[in-house]
């Protein structure tokens, strides 16, 4: 199968801080992969550059086979993956939750009446129905984090990026969160320090450090999990 | 300061309207889509912190921070300082909605030409960015107390008195806001310039 | 009966601040602090807060007020000092007091208790430009967000020690706290705008919510309009 999105011989870095040098990746449908590794090593960065929040210095970015060179190619990126934000606040800025759950449908230019039946079935699928009016400010952490979550999947993505989705989560929303991503959904890619959660949630788990991408094999999975046990 | 309903002239709340307008519409023009999600925040930004009261002498005072959005969103300080007063108008009624258009215009007006002033030292290193902002923290506001007084004396022969203490009163505010503005700018040259454009 | 449509309420409002702050007889100041006091009553809008709005809130009125009676002349009442109260200057202070007292209470009245994004909802319906209600919609979801943050930074200076005082050390403290927040205000509204290309936006930002106008409106409409005129003919006879 031909990959959603792939990087060739990719570079980028900050000032002062290069971070990939002639990177390659490729993201499939149907993968759940899990993303681990030590602080500003890049993972959040990796993010940007698959939406085009972040401009690669040299290397080819494909979507679809395409490639991707000016802001505008990157639109249907930006309907087809989604991304869940670090901090939920950052992403739900609309007063109510009805209202940002339909910012997304509404500039892809559906109906009100499309729109509206996919605002329903998405508070729905997350476990918030009766939440439509309530402002989104109000709400608690974790249900910023599956509001926001849900805000992304009223665009109806092929596939998803959470960068570290279990920071402001309870017990109750982590188990809720967990069971959404194993039973409800195919195609995503987590960031996340909490190794145990990945362990749960994907089936590939790969360790960014220094610009590399390694995946970890079975044994090495099962040794970083009972050295953190 | 703003002034209140019921003082001013419907001439003088007319021209405030009209400068107002005119004002608010350049600033509004001036904003791209990239730009609306900032002026809105650093508005926000403003609005919470000019609620806060500082220790002077044995009274406090607050600041407007006029200048220093001056610094940072140009003309759309127009836009930014209506939507400030109105909210205020709305929430607590401080100042008022027929006078929306004259407080919008003293604050917006004094704090754009004070940065404009106040931007000509940001050419010369740190000592000028500190240079800088204390001029148009303390010019916007000297400036927007004497629009209010000016409009004060406009509004009769009564009036020129309290203009004269309130031009007075706003003396030692433009002091604290120009030397409060003087360290913001320095704190936010060093981290993060391009916040002034 | 069903509450007046926000949109209604708006121009309603804005209506009646113009009249009475421009109006010239006494008979009009009366009836509009009169009918303010009836709105009050009949949606039940007295509180502990609305006195403390009335009385406490605007302190330019009260500088405006209390020198009045000395600043104008007119016919000598008393002597307090060297200084004369006349009796012009005290019914013109009186004037600006009624008038300024009416408004507000009526403001608040309409506005102060609503969900504000209802009022923001409403100038969009009543056709503002879009850029300025996208601005006021941002600066209404993130000012409580704004306001926790920079709690947590003063708690923060607090905890380590610092006390305000009128010093410039202390200036320079506060300076750095103000200017925290508008980093932190700058760095977040670059992310917001992340977010919504994210989301498609393009430019136009669309609005979900619209108002729908209710059978009572008519009559709320009709209501309004006779009361402005009215108030309209007492103000500039």
């Amino acid at each position: 199968m031909k990959p959603l999105l792939e990087f060739k011989n990719l570079s980028f870095g900050y000032p002062g801080r290069p971070l990939f040098e002639g990177f390659n990746f490729s993201l499939k449908e149907g993968s759940r992969i899990g993303l681990i590794g030590p602080n500003g090593a890049g993972k959040s960065t990796l993010l940007r550059l698959m939406l085009g929040l972040e401009r690669p210095k040299a290397g080819k970015i494909y979507f679809r086979g395409q490639e991707l060179k000016k802001e505008r190619d990157f639109y249907p990126v930006r309907r087809e993956i989604g991304l869940l934000f670090q901090d939920p606040e950052d992403q739900l800025f609309c007063p109510t939750v009805e209202e940002d759950l339909a910012f997304g449908p509404l500039n892809l230019g559906l109906s009100r009446q499309e729109v509206a039946k996919r605002v329903a079935e998405v508070l729905q699928f997350l476990g918030l129905r009766g939440f439509e009016k309530r402002l989104t400010y109000r709400l608690s952490g974790g249900e910023k984090r599956l509001v926001a979550l849900g805000s992304i999947l009223t665009m109806q993505p092929k596939y998803i990026l959470l960068d570290e989705p279990t920071g402001d989560l309870d017990w109750k929303n982590f188990q809720k969160l967990v069971s959404l991503l194993q039973n409800k959904m195919t195609s995503f890619l987590v960031v996340s320090h909490d190794f145990e959660f990945l362990e749960l949630v994907c089936e590939e788990i790969f360790w960014l450090e220094k610009g590399r991408l390694e995946p970890l094999s079975k044994g090495q999975r099962r040794g970083i999990y009972f050295a953190i046990k | 300061m703003h002034i209140s309903e019921g003082i001013l002239p419907a001439s003088v709340l007319i021209a405030g309207g009209v400068l107002s307008l005119l004002g608010t519409a350049i600033g509004l023009k001036r904003l791209t889509p990239e730009t609306i999600p900032r002026a809105a925040l650093l508005t926000a930004a403003a609005f919470v912190a000019s609620l806060i009261h500082l220790p002077l002498g044995p009274s406090s005072v607050h600041l407007v921070f006029n200048g220093l959005l001056g610094l940072m969103l140009g003309m759309a300080a127009f836009p930014a300082f209506l939507i400030c007063l109105f909210l205020q108008a709305v929430l607590f009624q401080f100042g008022g909605l027929t006078t929306l258009g004259v407080n919008t215009f003293n604050l917006a007006f004094a704090g754009i030409v004070g940065a404009w002033f106040g931007k000509f030292f940001f050419r010369f290193g740190l000592r000028g960015v500190v240079v800088g902002g204390f001029i148009a923290g303390a010019l916007a506001i000297f400036l927007a107390g004497f629009l209010v007084a000016l409009e004060l004396f406009l509004a009769g022969e009564s009036f020129h008195a309290v203009a004269k203490l309130i031009l007075a009163a706003h003396l030692p505010v433009a002091l604290v806001e120009g030397v409060v503005s003087a360290f913001i700018c320095l704190y936010l040259q060093k981290v993060r310039p391009e916040i002034f454009q | 009966m069903a509450r007046p449509d926000p949109r209604l309420k708006v121009l309603f409002c804005f209506g009646y601040a113009l009249l009475v702050a421009t109006a010239e007889t006494w008979e009009a100041v009366f009836w509009a602090l009169c009918s303010s006091f009836l709105f009050a009553f009949f949606w039940r809008a007295w509180s502990l807060t609305l006195l403390k709005r009335l009385f406490g809130a605007d302190f330019f009125l009260f500088f405006v007020v209390f020198t009045l009676p000395f600043t104008t002349a007119g016919n000598a009442l008393l002597q307090v000092g060297p200084f004369w109260i006349t009796k012009e200057g005290l019914l013109l202070a009186l004037f600006i007091f009624c008038k300024s007292n009416a408004i507000l209470l009526t403001t608040y009245v309409f506005f102060a208790r609503n969900n504000v994004f209802e009022l923001a909802h409403a100038l969009h319906h009543l056709y503002l430009p879009s850029k300025l209600v996208q601005l006021l919609f941002f600066t209404l979801r993130y000012l409580e967000l704004l306001e926790r943050e920079f709690k947590r930074l003063f708690e923060a200076a607090k905890l380590r020690g610092f006390v305000p005082r009128t010093a410039l050390r202390s200036y320079r403290v506060w300076a750095y706290l103000f200017a925290s927040l508008f980093l932190r205000s700058y760095d977040r509204s670059r992310r917001i705008y992340e977010a919504m290309l994210l989301r498609g936006y393009q430019g136009y930002f669309p609005v979900w919510h619209h108002f729908s106008w209710a059978r009572s409106d008519f009559f709320w409409l009709i209501g309004g309009s006779i009361y402005l005129i009215f108030m309209a003919i007492l103000a500039y006879r």
